[in-house]
């Protein structure tokens, strides 16, 4: 049986190789649990049903899809295939990894392959993969022989392999789950991850031991234990006082006070939301002239908000996706030029300024009313009357998706597929969810290419190409990525944020 | 009466206009759940239920309400008693002692203190406590339920809310009755001061006090949100919060059903502690 | 009537703090929503920003005194609102007893069962949100407790010799019940009520905060506190400012209650003695 370790160096990742190396030794001096402090309950261990990425950490634990990503490089690898290969645009055949037991000893093949997929997507059930792969893509598994599949699709698509390494899409056993097929678990989990469940106290904690019967390397910790402490100051004094080793959602404010606690430490990671200012250019006036949505880029020192809100922990974003990203590509900044900005508007008719509503949610996003407030402060310097109205997040949510807010509104979008085609898509007019502007004409024509084409090299030029467009368009207001900041007690090794928000906690422990 | 309650606490054009779905809810599991019926089969349909004990599945953790309800409850009922014990045994005895010596040093003292306890927000004096008894004297536990220890700082937080308030209604409540004529008859008796005070005026006084207190307790075990947030207390509150926000709304309607049911079972307790203080109510309140 | 100094004192400053809410424009140093986020966190400076500066640069004497304005508008209006109509109502129940009170007292029940967020929901869902539809639901989820109360102070009232002597007299039922019961019913109310004014303030301040509130360009003192809350530790003046302008108003109002108190129950008040009407 080929190990772990074998299947990195076919994959030539030798960097992946080196970071798992110092998991191997010193396994005495460890503490027997890393508690993690979450700051919300994690809605399901539905390997199927959760939404956030929070939940999806913990699935991660516990269960395997067939690829999965380097927790660094966010490169596709294989996991629970050794292998896939693109037969032709509409055809993907995949190599199962032999010899690998399901917790419940039950084991992978095919057939959970094709049960996991068809559970998935072609259920009723509600699921994150319905979201992320629609079933208007005719996924078909074609079972040839027990180790060996075909995912077949109705339309060409180049995504399949990043689909595949989602923690949406953790494998599930065919005979163990069977009874599940149209019905969420709520009271276990069934995978081949080096973790096994062991209890889920809703609202309270999950906790999950290590899985001895685990085929790659064993993991570090004996157990993990997600403890819930909504209150980010509650959550830090269980920090300070060793009740916790690792805090996730360290709000800004309190990050000096970590940072002046002699036991603890700030980890912070690039967090893969991009935040921006979305303009309704299909129904508010004023904002269907281009004009005057770089005229509203240009009114806002970002710069001064991100050292002055944020601490400058982040980076800023010029288009609709973000660093790291595959096929992303940064076309600059605007300037902070408020006289320009007065010119554009001027040109565009509207040199007497107008009335502005920007909306915000609250509890969702750091600061975001102040910054709302601040933004609003600099549209008003240059004429553009603003008002800033809030809204309770599900409701907001409902309008944003729905295309209902007028004029413009706050939102940090999360990249499903890790490719720029995520963010990108949302221009086309067809496109269901958030239409608040509609590509045309070569913009439309280079995103649509996009989406259809297989070879790497044509997918960053045209990746570009959107891209420039977009900005060029000005479609939102570009703001930034910001840190997502952790904290941890310096005991505690191998904690790692990939850049997709996923936590990778499989290599994680603290020392004794 | 059960089906008057069901009717008004699970009104259902109160929870339906908060019944927008999540964006990504589908139609299909829109369907599945029965929310494309009419309002009022649903409706019908959910009393139905109801009278045979189900009272559904929550539509975010697909588990049954009940056992949701089942495991919470208890936690919030112990915070709940806990902060009311704290409340009743400092704020008798300061609204009394304010009652007596009324227009004293003391008695400013208590009302300033009154007025604190009311004014400063809950979080503010529970960030207090876990800095000083957690961090840094270690003396307390900061989150979760499990001994006595991890209730001190939940309960004792949570009684200032009601601490202030009952203290000067004692005290308003002793003031009357003090200067009412069998009190004085009492005292010109030469009945002891103490026996005065807890024998006559006290019990006197005690109609306004015991329908605070039944009040304050049910509606702390529907509303003991922040306190529970903070603590990280696995209570009843946070999860009918956690549920609005989520529109689960089987857990809502369970929740709300079954805190009026226990809010009628208290105010029964209430009107019978009326009846027991003034035998003269009894027939009336029966 | 006696007036101590504690009383001319509250008085002083409750109409400070009206005086605050009337002329905001005039005595406030800055705009309350002028922001220099460079400036932002800077502690309390006689010679700039007196009591310094919030997490986003805005002086916080200037948000403290617009503040005053919609935390006494609410807490006021929600209090003036909800308290009549829960005397009313526990008046009602009280006085008529058996099945009017029966009715009145579930109803009272399942007001209070129903989470104050899940109305606040509603109505903004319904009305969207805004100022006047946060009064409405802080005044909606108020009632209940004047109500019963009320009711339980009335149900012993009404056996008394006095009422029983009025209704001998003639009088009729909204008599007895405006002249004679209320007056001795109304001293635990205006304790609550008092309170209750404190607790409308923070409750705003809960709703804004989830997003169910006023428009974030209102100044409140519970949005101030909130806003601080994460800068407890390291900047106190954020939320030590508008928790000290409640405790102020709550106890300026509270010993003017007491003083309303003495002046309007018939018993502390000592001539009229109710039970000789």
């Amino acid at each position: 049986m080929p190990t772990r370790r074998d299947l990195f160096k076919q994959a030539g990742g030798a960097a992946a190789l080196a970071a798992l190396r110092p998991v191997a030794a010193r396994a005495q001096t460890r503490k027997p649990a890393v508690t993690i402090g979450y700051p919300s309950t994690p809605e399901t261990i539905d390997p199927h049903q959760f939404r956030s990425v929070l939940s999806g950490s913990i699935i991660n634990l516990m269960g395997e899809g067939l690829l999965t990503r380097d927790p660094q490089t966010m490169e596709i690898r294989p996991l629970l295939a050794e292998s896939v290969k693109n037969l032709n645009p509409n055809t993907w055949e995949l190599r199962l990894r032999k010899g690998i037991k399901f917790h419940n000893g039950e084991e992978f093949n095919a057939e959970c392959v094709k049960f996991t997929i068809d559970r998935a997507i072609h259920s009723k059930l509600n699921t994150l993969s319905k979201l992320t792969w629609p079933p208007s893509f005719g996924q078909d598994v074609v079972i040839v022989d027990p180790y060996t599949v075909r995912i077949v699709t109705k339309v060409p698509d180049p995504m399949v392999p990043s689909r595949l390494a989602a923690e949406s899409m953790t494998m599930t056993p065919a005979k163990g789950l069977a009874d599940y097929k149209e019905k969420f678990v709520t009271d276990r989990f069934v995978g081949t991850g080096p973790f096994k469940f062991v209890e889920h106290v809703v609202g309270d904690r999950v906790v999950v031991e290590a899985n001895p019967a685990y085929w790659g390397p064993k993991p570090p910790s004996a157990r993990i234990v997600v403890q819930v402490i909504p209150d980010a100051a509650t959550r830090l004094a269980a920090l300070q006082r060793g009740d916790i080793d690792i805090m996730l959602n360290l709000p800004f404010p309190l990050a000096p006070t970590v940072e002046a606690d002699p036991n603890l430490r700030v980890y912070s990671e690039l967090s893969s939301l991009t935040h921006g200012i979305l303009f309704n250019a299909r129904e508010s006036a004023p904002l269907k002239d281009r004009r005057v949505r770089q005229a509203l880029n240009m009114a806002v020192d970002r710069a001064a908000i991100l050292k002055g809100l944020y601490s400058g922990r982040g980076q800023f974003l010029n288009t609709v996706t973000g660093r790291n990203v595959a096929n992303t590509m940064d076309p600059g900044p605007y300037p902070y030029d408020p006289a320009r900005a007065k010119a554009l508007l001027a040109e565009a008719g509207f040199g007497q300024g107008f009335e502005l509503t920007l909306w915000q949610s609250i509890g969702r996003w750091v600061l975001a009313e102040e910054t709302a407030q601040v933004i609003a402060g600099y549209w008003d310097k240059i004429g553009v009357k603003t008002k800033v109205q809030v809204l309770e997040w599900a409701e907001y949510n409902k309008r944003a998706g729905g295309s209902a807010h007028k004029d413009c509104f706050y939102y940090a979008f999360i990249n499903g597929t890790w490719d720029a085609s995520y963010t990108v898509q949302r221009f086309k007019p067809n496109f269901a969810t958030f239409r608040y502007f509609d590509a045309s004409g070569d913009l439309l024509k280079t995103i649509e290419e996009y989406e259809r084409t297989f070879d790497a090299k044509r997918r960053k030029e045209l990746g570009a190409k959107a891209l420039t467009g977009l900005h060029d368009e000005a479609v939102w207001l570009f703001l930034w990525q910001l840190d997502e900041l952790f904290g941890v007690t310096r005991k505690v090794k191998g904690f790692r944020m990939r850049p997709d928000n996923v936590l990778h906690m499989r290599e994680t422990y603290v020392e004794a | 009466m059960v089906f008057g309650l069901v009717h008004l606490s699970g009104d259902p054009v109160l929870l339906m206009v908060s019944s927008d779905s999540p964006p990504d809810v589908v139609a299909t599991t829109r369907h599945a759940l029965g929310f494309d019926r009419p309002l009022h089969v649903q409706f019908g349909d959910y009393v139905r239920r109801v009278v045979r004990g189900d009272l559904g599945i929550s539509l975010r953790s697909n588990r049954p309400v009940s056992a949701l309800i089942w495991e919470r409850l208890p936690a919030t009922v112990e915070l709940t008693v806990a902060a009311l014990l704290i409340a009743v045994a400092v704020a008798i005895p300061a609204g009394i002692v304010s009652a007596v010596k009324r227009g004293s040093a003391v008695d400013r003292i208590a009302m300033v203190g009154a007025v604190a306890g009311q004014a400063v927000p809950i979080f503010w004096l529970a960030l207090l406590l876990i800095t000083l008894f957690g961090v840094h004297l270690r003396w307390l536990p900061v989150f979760g339920r499990g001994s006595l220890a991890h209730l001190v700082l939940p309960a004792v937080s949570l009684s200032t809310v009601i601490l202030g308030r009952l203290a000067r209604l004692v005290r308003s409540s002793m003031l009357e009755v003090l200067g009412q004529d069998y009190v004085r008859t009492a005292r010109a008796k030469g009945v002891g001061e103490l026996r005065v005070l807890a024998g006559h005026a006290l019990k006197n006084a005690a109609i306004p006090i015991v329908t605070l207190l039944g009040l304050q307790f049910a509606q702390l075990l529907g509303g003991a949100v922040v306190t529970e947030t903070i603590f990280a207390w696995p209570g009843i509150g946070r999860l009918v919060v956690e549920a609005i926000f989520n529109r689960d709304f089987p857990v809502v309607q369970g929740v709300v059903l079954v805190v009026s049911l226990i809010f009628v079972a208290v105010n029964l307790l209430v009107d019978l502690a009326y009846a027991a203080l003034d035998p003269r109510i009894r027939t009336e309140a029966a | 009537m006696r007036r101590d100094a504690a009383f001319w004192l509250s008085a002083a400053a409750f109409a400070a703090i009206l005086a605050s809410a009337l002329f905001a424009e005039r005595l406030a140093p800055y705009a309350p929503n002028d922001q220099d986020i460079l400036r932002r966190l800077q502690p309390p400076d006689l010679s700039a920003h007196v009591l310094g500066t919030d997490e986003v640069g805005r002086d916080i004497l200037s948000r403290l005194i617009y503040g005053a304005r919609i935390s006494l508008l609410v807490g006021v209006i929600a209090v003036g609102v909800s308290c009549p109509l829960g005397v009313l109502v526990g008046l009602v129940a009280g006085y008529a007893g058996r099945r009017v009170d029966s009715v009145l007292m579930h109803i009272t029940d399942i007001q209070l069962a129903i989470p104050t967020i899940l109305l606040a929901i509603a109505v903004v869902a319904v009305l969207g949100p805004g100022l006047p539809n946060v009064i409405l639901t802080l005044s909606v989820t108020g009632w209940t407790i004047y109500a019963r109360l009320v009711r339980g102070e009335t149900l012993a009232v009404k056996t008394r010799d006095f009422v029983q002597a009025a209704r001998a007299n003639g009088a009729g039922d909204v008599r007895i019940m405006v002249r004679h019961v209320l007056p001795n019913v109304v001293s635990p109310v205006i304790v609550v009520a008092v309170f209750a004014v404190a607790n409308m303030i923070i409750l705003e301040a809960t709703l804004s905060f989830l997003g169910l509130g006023v428009e974030p360009s209102v100044v409140t003192w519970g949005r101030m506190l909130n806003g601080g809350r994460l800068y407890l530790r390291t900047a106190w003046w954020l939320t030590a400012f508008p928790g000290l302008a409640i405790f102020v108003t709550v106890l300026a109002v509270n010993l003017l209650g007491d003083h309303l108190r003495d002046w309007l129950d018939p018993r502390l008040r000592g001539s009229l003695g109710g039970a000789q009407l």
